[in-house]
């Protein structure tokens, strides 16, 4: 089935005029599927990370959202071990208004202030609440573990 | 009656070995022919203004059906047969306006439209088509949209893709007050 333009149009402006600290490219045998790059923000637990991810877009999108998900592993309360994030732009308040470049910025966002009130790794968001130097320490080792450029 | 394994003295276990009778597979042309009039076709037709409900509805409905002639026993599937069933009944989770209500919405003459003006959904400009059929929602004077582009979305969500307001809620006048009128006492009567 053809891509539509949106896509298209969506797809061009991200490689022409790519947003600081995110890349998104497409696959050749699939225009709907991406690779994704979003370095951590600075003056977060994940600054000098490099962490990839996958983005689909489905059938329907924009009147669905695209499908999200960290490659990369990653300690942080609204990212679980599958690397699925828990983001309201991505489930309820999805709108066909918001676009890739839109919710990765969110994406960036949500790793420079991580809401452990709002949690999808259960566990991690505990620590976040109860040891928060230290869930920031173990988020810094993970970066550098697992999110080395 | 013996049987082949008996006589040759072969363990029972090569039984085993045929095959088992292949399961039916569900027939699903009825669900992927409902699916192929999804609420993103658009359409200016007010006599379809059934949908979404009752054809999202129809879909989980007969997805369900299809399925359920070629299971026996597996618990996962079954339960995920009921939810569907459960689905199709309540029509739940599709909640949008009716046709009704996309007739009804402002709509922008083209000599409104300038060159920069694009619809927030399709990121293209009005003026691209010589024909450009642009709504306005009731939310804000510069939410404006291709009529083809909002339909889908409306017919699926009651918010306006800009600023996530409820647009029902807003249209919906309050209730008419009570009219007490009590009937003329006619003592002419009885």
């Amino acid at each position: 089935m053809a891509l539509p333009k949106r896509i298209i149009k969506e797809t061009e402006r991200l490689v022409a005029e790519p947003v600081p600290g995110i890349q998104a490219i497409p696959h050749d045998d699939n225009l709907r599927y991406f690779d994704v790059s979003i370095h951590g923000p600075a003056q977060s637990p994940y600054e000098g990370g490099v962490f990839k991810l996958e983005l689909f877009l489905p059938e329907d999108y924009p009147m669905t959202p695209p499908k999200i998900r960290f490659l990369t592993k990653i300690y942080h309360p609204n990212i679980d071990r599958l690397g699925r994030i828990c983001l309201d732009v991505l489930k309820a308040n999805w709108s066909p208004a918001l676009q890739i470049r839109t919710i990765l910025l969110s994406i960036q966002a949500l790793l420079g202030a991580p809401n452990p009130d709002d949690p999808l790794a259960n566990d991690v968001a505990q620590r976040w609440k109860e040891d928060e130097p230290g869930a920031i320490a173990t988020a810094r080792e993970w970066t550098q573990t697992h999110a080395a450029p | 009656m013996a049987t082949y394994e008996d006589d040759h003295n072969l363990p029972a276990s090569s039984t085993s070995l045929k095959p088992a009778p292949r399961r039916p597979r569900p027939d699903l042309s009825n669900f992927f022919s409902s699916l192929s009039i999804s609420p993103s076709t658009t359409t200016t037709d007010p006599t379809e203004s059934t949908y979404p409900t009752d054809q999202t509805s129809s879909a989980f409905t007969s997805l369900a059906r299809a399925w359920q002639q070629s299971i026996e026993g597996n618990e996962v599937l079954e339960s995920l047969i009921e939810q569907l069933i459960e689905e199709g009944r309540g029509g739940a989770g599709v909640k949008g306006v009716d046709q009704h209500f996309l007739d009804e919405l402002e709509r922008v003459p083209k000599k409104e439209l300038v060159e920069a003006d694009i619809c927030p959904i399709c990121n293209t400009s009005f003026l691209l088509d010589q024909y450009p059929l642009v709504v306005r929602l009731p939310c804000h004077k510069s939410h404006v949209f291709d009529l083809e582009c909002i339909s889908p979305w409306l017919k699926l969500h009651t918010t306006c893709p800009l600023d996530r307001i409820d647009l029902t809620k807003k249209k919906t006048p309050p209730p008419p007050p009570v009219e007490e009128e009590e009937e003329e006492w006619d003592d002419n009567y009885g």
